[in-house]
This record gives C-alpha cells, structure tokens and sequence, in this order.
C-alpha cells in the first residue's frame, strides 16, 4: 500500500470531524436558545456543544499537517524532511495550546493563551495568503495552481473560523449570566441575537471547507 | 489525477456523504449519554433525545444516497458491467426511500407510521439480500463487478445495512422503555431498562462506524482483490 493512500484517508477523515461534527453542534446550539427550557437542560445541551466542538478544532489543528505530508507525496511542496517534523510538532503544540485555553477559560491565564492562539491564527493566515499568492503567480514555492488555491481557501476558513470567534465571543459570558442570576428577557435576546450572527459564519466556512474538498478531488487546472 | 468534472462532483459527493455519515454519527452517540442518564430531568432527557434524532437524520441520509451514488461513481469509472439507464430507477427509487426515511422522521403519529416503518425495514432486508448476493457472485465470477476490492465494498454496505438492521432489533426494548418514560415519567425501574439495554445497539453502531470507515479506506486503496 502507497503511504499517500493511508494521509488520504486521514486527510478525508479530518473532514469527516469537522464538517461532519459540526452538523450536531449546529443542531444544538439551535436549541440552547430556547428560554422555555429549564437551566437543567439548557447547561446539558451546552455540554454536548462544548465536547462535540473539539472535534472541529482538533480537525482545523491537522488539516494543514496532514495536507503537507500530500504534498510533498505528489511533489508539488518546499516542505519536506525535517520541515515536516517541525510542522507536526508545531501542530501538536498549537492543539495542546487551546486545549490548556479552552480548559482555563475565564481565567487571566485562559486569556494569555486564547490571544496568543489568536496571534498564531492571524501569522498563519498571513503566511497562507503569501505563499498561495506567490504560487499562483510564479509557480513556486507550491508547484500546482490547485493547491495554491486550497492554500488561499484554507487561509478564507480559517478567517471565517475567527468570524465565529468573535461574533460568539459574547455568548460564554452571557449565557454564564443566565446561568447565575436567571433568565432575564435582555439576556435572551442576547443570546438569540448572538446565534443568528454566528450562523452566516459558519455557513461561509462550510462552503470554503465543501469547495476545497471538490479541488482536492479535481485537482483542476487553473 | 486531473478527473473531469462531473465525474470529480460525483467522487466528492461520494466523499461528502462518508463525512456527514461518520461525522454526524459523532454527536448522535455523545448526546445519546445524556438521554440515558438518570442524573439528569425527563425534560432534558426528552430535548437531548429529540436532537439526537435530529442529528441522526444525517447517517440516515447518507444511507440511502450512498447507494445511487456508489452506483453511479462505478458506472462513470467503468467498474461495474451495468447499463447506465438503470441508474434511472436507482435514483428515483432511492430518492422515494429518502422521501420515506424522512416523513417517519416528521411525522409524529406513530399508529400511521408503523406500517410504512414497517415497509422499510422490508426493503432493507431486501437491499441486504440482493446487495449480498451481488458481493459474493461478484467476487466468484468477476461479474458484474470484476474489481474485487468493489464487489468487497458492496458487501461492507450490506454488512452496514445489516448492522441497522441489528440497532433496531436489540434497541426496541431500549426504545420501547424510551415511551414507556415519556408518558410514565422516569423510574428506577426504567432506568434500569434503559442502562441494560442501551449497550447492545451501541454496539452494533461501533460495527457500522468500522465498516464505513473500511469501505471508505479500501475505496481510496483500490487494492487488487
């Protein structure tokens, strides 16, 4: 059996939780905000948002990994070797990074590592939109359009990613809110309000996640 | 690997429906800890269960279109000795099925639906029978599927068909213990239902998630068989 076959599949699999989970995490997040149900189970459905949400995360930590060791397969990357390593390596870090944030939210410290993260998302973005500009135009340092342009979509979703984050960013804390002292009609509408803003979000992001998917498969000229 | 685009579209679907199928069975299986757990109020239980059968709408879905579009991808690549006109009645037969699987969703009269729940299971054992015997002939006489890895394939999603089969066979005293507290109200006697019986159809789903995974891996291998 080829290697490529094998980071094929785990690639294919890295889409299955992401767009995949996302489905139910969409589902649910419907759901919490209906004021008519009880805290009880309103903080039972922000579980499941909270652990099936994982999934997309870790999945967007690898993608990018998983889609070099492709690359260099087919031959169309600058990053092999130990390139390579030092990507996986970095891939891990960032993963255990927000899992220490997520875990720590609300603190001081929780609050270092989310901006951090932040930072690291705007570099890689940046970086992204370079390398897949300069590929498109000269044909290097990426030697196929095609995936330049999956360079530049994953660049577009995670900018949408960032979108979610910071049109939901309101929603821990209100939510914590309701959770406290009672629902109020304020602060449903809050949380009404944040969860129509997310949506347009997240639907950009699936698209780009849909679009790169067929290119991956195409593998169309451009 | 430059594929023509229809062609391209129809691999990517292929692909799409194996993501909302593993993956939407993701959050079908941790919400359904939440159904189960006597911790928590009959009412979250309840909502938990209703999105639960919301997010299972997903793999139900994929289900039935993998069909037609596992057909169809083997027909556009030449690998199974099949007209392509009869792809026709596969999609309008499956896109019926579909229309099936989804008003026994949406409707909520279960003395109406029991008949039609009734005719679709008919039709998976059918499916299971004819898809077995398509696998196995195959694979013995490289006809009509002459690539074994596919006629292998053919008969993992049987074995998927067969294994929905097997949820709904152990889930029903689990699913009838469900109704049973939804008009009663919990009870410890319930819940003990509902703890002995949930484990069995888990399961059988663990079976479907190794299988989907397989056929997806061995159609990405195309080993020679």
């Amino acid at each position: 059996m080829d290697w490529q076959v094998f980071w094929i599949f785990i690639h294919v699999a890295l889409l299955v939780y992401w767009l995949g989970a996302d489905i139910s995490v969409f589902l649910t997040s419907l759901r919490v905000k209906n004021a008519n149900y009880s805290k009880e189970t309103r903080m039972a459905l922000v579980k499941v948002l909270n652990f099936v949400n994982w999934f997309p995360s870790g999945a967007n930590m690898f993608m990018l990994p998983v889609g070099l060791m492709l690359a260099d397969g087919l031959g169309h990357s600058p990053v092999t070797g130990w390139w390579l390593v030092l990507v996986w390596v970095a891939a891990f870090a960032w993963l255990r990074l927000i899992w220490v944030a997520g875990n720590k939210r609300g603190t001081p410290e929780g609050k270092r590592l989310s901006t951090i993260d932040l930072y690291l998302r705007y570099a890689l973005i940046a970086l992204l939109v370079v390398v897949g500009v300069m590929s498109l135009a000269t044909g290097e340092p990426f030697t196929a359009a095609w995936l330049a342009v999956k360079l530049l979509l994953f660049a577009y979703v995670l900018c949408m990613g960032l979108g979610i984050r910071f049109s939901f960013a309101n929603f821990g804390p209100t939510f914590g809110r309701i959770m406290a002292q009672g629902s109020t009609p304020e602060l449903e509408k809050e949380i009404t309000r944040l969860t129509y803003a997310v949506k347009p979000w997240v639907l950009l992001l699936w698209g780009g996640l849909v679009v790169m998917g067929y290119i991956g498969i195409a593998q169309p000229q451009f | 690997m430059h594929l023509e685009f229809w062609y391209a579209l129809l691999v990517f679907l292929h692909a799409l429906l194996f993501v909302y199928w593993l993956g939407g069975d993701l959050g079908v299986f941790y919400a359904s800890r939440f159904r189960n757990n006597s911790a928590y109020d009959i009412k979250t239980r309840q909502v938990v269960g209703k999105i639960t059968a919301d997010i299972d709408m997903a793999p139900r879905t994929t289900l039935v279109l993998m069909l037609p579009v596992g057909f169809s991808v083997a027909v556009a690549s030449n690998r199974i000795a099949m007209d392509a006109l009869w792809l026709i009645p596969l999609w309008v037969g499956s896109l019926a099925w579909l229309a099936l699987v989804w008003w026994l969703h949406i409707e909520k009269d279960t003395a109406k639906k029991q008949p039609w729940a009734k005719n679709d299971l008919r039709l998976r054992l059918l499916l299971l029978a004819v898809l077995t015997v398509l696998g196995v002939y195959s694979l013995a006489t490289r006809e009509p599927i002459a690539d074994g890895w596919l006629a292998i394939k053919v008969l993992i999603f049987a074995a998927c068909i067969f294994c929905g089969y097997m949820i709904r066979v152990t889930g029903r005293p689990f699913f009838e213990a469900t109704q049973r507290m939804n008009k009663e109200g919990p009870s410890p006697e319930l819940d003990a239902i509902l703890r002995a019986t949930a484990s069995k159809p888990r399961l059988w789903v663990k079976f479907i998630w190794g299988f989907v995974a397989l056929a997806a891996f061995i159609g990405l291998w195309k080993p020679i068989l």
